[in-house]
């Protein structure tokens, strides 16, 4: 099964069930896959066949989901980018996964012109839905599929994930490895029929694309999209206006609606279903949560793209779980928790958890040396921290590595430190996340400045940050130290920096 | 910079001070230029959410005002003119 067979079952037998409401336009199941049938013809037009890679650098769009399964149905291989990300890192990232086609916006396209050398190399379609509901399908640029990499034909999905600014992670993932686990996911979850589900999350996270997007698309739901920046007043009313059913959270969403102080003016019944996830949600909230909206399911749950579909979820009966438990491990997906040495360790106590499931990535794009590391005997290293407890609860207790989760977003502090030491006046930077009550953490940056970086300010290295890195990976604090702290001769003592991150004084002050 | 509340600011002051708060957020340069009472620091600027908080936070500290974020919505928050008079009665709350 493929991902464009969830979209044709669901279309023949609803065809005129509304797939997505996307500000006041509104798109039929059926009209939907006829506009997904004119695209993927558009781009088998351009070359798109197994093992060709297409883009989607839009923002949360119907435009985005009809190119998500147009690309699947054209055989292609979906590279899930978003209009969220700096032009630069989409040209990084075209470059790096190899892709062939990219579907934009005319006004993403005129913004990616100077980054992206479309001469001759790339084809880029730019959608549009007219005001009558048609599609607009327009080429920009064209060129020539690259060679097919015969090895990665069945890839369905690229996901670009935390890594460094040379050597991105991508993690690749087969049509069945997204798929394998969504039957279960939905019975646990217990969706009913005519769902509406808002999301808020972008397009192109695998939390989204999974427990959203794949799930609720096989069950014909209605998807109410959204690409404003996320305000708490702006869900309470869609709820109220849409009869929202569902939505899933990363943590910061759920504290603003923990903290929602006027959540009478609103009907917020409709909301049966919230999931949980992209990092852990304090236990404090979720009670507050589950005490101030008790009609509300709030189901925490844990996933990385790295393992393609859901490790564990809070779901069914999400009361019988320990609050501070992500749920037990869904049926046919394999947790144990292993010490340094790779042993296994029994329950209550904290080591790594591995996962083995046919959801685990098929590897990282190019790495082979990275995915033999991380994949060991069929096993993946997720390398976040955590605990089984006697009932076979799952809890997160932190991560083995670096990597800086903020609003929901991961972050690998060596692509800020990369493009940090780009400025001419800085010889050295180093990155790690500070505690932040909304974001959970924010990223905090520690710079050995030069001669020529004497009079550098801080508004001027946040000025140098933006022109590459998305906004959730500008370091919210910077420091001027005179060195870094270091173990041995040259490895960055990240511990000592996290507890000098304490007293980091605000950009903003 | 805390700044007195009795004291009445020039719309345009605060405009050009958010400006310079909005600008490490914001992708493309040229609009930032361009900002005044009509501007959509969403559609105009493509602040997303964790932009957002960051304005939010930039506009406290440097207006020395106290910004409830459950008070805000898209409609309300995206133009620039509203930003400014959301910033205007928080200053002169108490006055």
């Amino acid at each position: 099964m493929r991902i464009i067979d969830l979209l044709t079952r669901s279309a023949a037998a609803r065809p005129k069930t509304t797939a997505i409401v996307d500000r006041d336009f509104k798109l039929s199941y059926g009209r939907m896959f006829e506009a997904v049938e004119t695209l993927a013809s558009r781009l088998t037009a351009a070359g798109c066949k197994s093992g060709v890679r297409v883009a989607i650098a839009l923002g949360n769009s119907a435009e985005y989901l009809v190119s998500f399964f147009a690309i699947s149905a054209a055989g292609g291989t979906i590279v899930g980018l978003s209009a969220r990300m700096t032009p630069s890192e989409v040209a990084r990232l075209v470059e790096r996964a190899g892709v062939s086609i990219v579907i934009t916006s005319k006004a993403y396209a005129k913004r990616l012109a100077d980054s992206l050398d479309t001469a001759g190399s790339i084809t880029m379609l730019l959608v549009q839905y007219e005001t009558g509901g048609k599609l607009d399908i327009e080429a920009a640029a064209s060129g020539p599929p690259r060679r097919i990499d015969e090895r990665n034909c069945d890839v369905a999905l690229m996901v670009p994930t935390s890594g460094t600014t040379g050597r991105p992670k991508i993690v690749m993932l087969t049509d069945n490895q997204l798929i394998s686990n969504l039957a279960v996911y939905r019975l646990l979850m217990g969706f009913g029929s005519r769902n509406v589900v808002y999301c808020a999350l972008s397009f192109h996270h695998i939390y989204c694309i999974c427990a959203q997007i794949l799930t609720h698309v096989s069950l014909a739901d209605t998807f109410v999209v959204s690409d404003t920046p996320f305000f708490i007043k702006d869900f309470a009313k869609s709820v109220e206006r849409r009869r929202l059913t569902a939505t899933a959270f990363v943590p910061y969403m759920a504290i603003l609606l923990a903290d929602f102080a006027e959540p009478q003016q609103f009907d917020l019944k409709s909301l049966k279903y919230v999931t949980l996830s992209g990092a852990r949600t304090p236990v404090s909230i979720y009670r507050t949560l589950t005490n101030k909206y008790p009609w509300v399911n709030f189901i925490n749950t844990y996933g990385m793209s790295e393992a393609g579909s859901r490790i564990s979820i809070a779901s069914p009966f999400p009361s019988r779980f320990p609050p501070g438990s992500v749920g037990s491990p869904m049926p046919g997906v394999n947790v144990k928790i292993v010490d340094d040495e790779g042993t296994d360790l029994p329950f209550e106590h904290r080591g790594q958890i591995l996962v083995k499931s046919s959801g685990v990535m098929k590897g990282y794009y190019q790495q082979a040396d990275l995915t033999a590391q991380t994949i060991v005997d069929g096993w993946l290293r997720t390398g976040d921290l955590g605990k089984l407890d006697e009932k076979g609860n799952l809890y997160i207790l932190g991560r083995t590595k670096d990597v800086i989760i903020t609003g929901g977003e991961n972050v690998c502090p060596q692509e800020i430190e990369e493009s940090l030491i780009e400025h001419p006046g800085i010889s050295e930077a180093a990155v790690v996340g500070q505690k932040d009550r909304l974001l959970g953490e924010v990223p905090v940056a520690f710079i050995v400045a030069n001669s020529r970086g004497e009079k550098l300010s801080q508004a001027d290295i946040v000025k140098f940050c933006k022109a590459k890195l998305s906004s959730h990976k500008i370091p919210r604090f910077i420091r001027f130290v005179r060195k870094l702290p270091k173990l041995g001769s040259s490895k960055i003592d990240r511990n000592a920096l996290r507890k000098m991150a304490g007293n980091s004084h605000s950009l903003m002050s | 910079m805390n700044t007195g509340k009795t004291e009445p600011i020039e719309r345009s002051e605060i405009i050009e001070r958010l400006s310079e708060i909005l600008e490490p957020w914001v992708s493309d340069t040229d609009s930032i230029e361009k900002i005044g009472e009509h501007t959509n620091l969403i559609t105009d600027l493509g602040l997303d959410s964790i932009g957002v908080l960051q304005v939010i936070l930039g506009a406290e500290k440097e207006f020395g005002i106290s910004i409830d974020e459950q008070e805000l919505e898209s409609e309300t928050f995206s133009l620039m003119g509203n930003l400014v008079g959301i910033i205007e009665s928080k200053l002169y709350e108490n006055n």
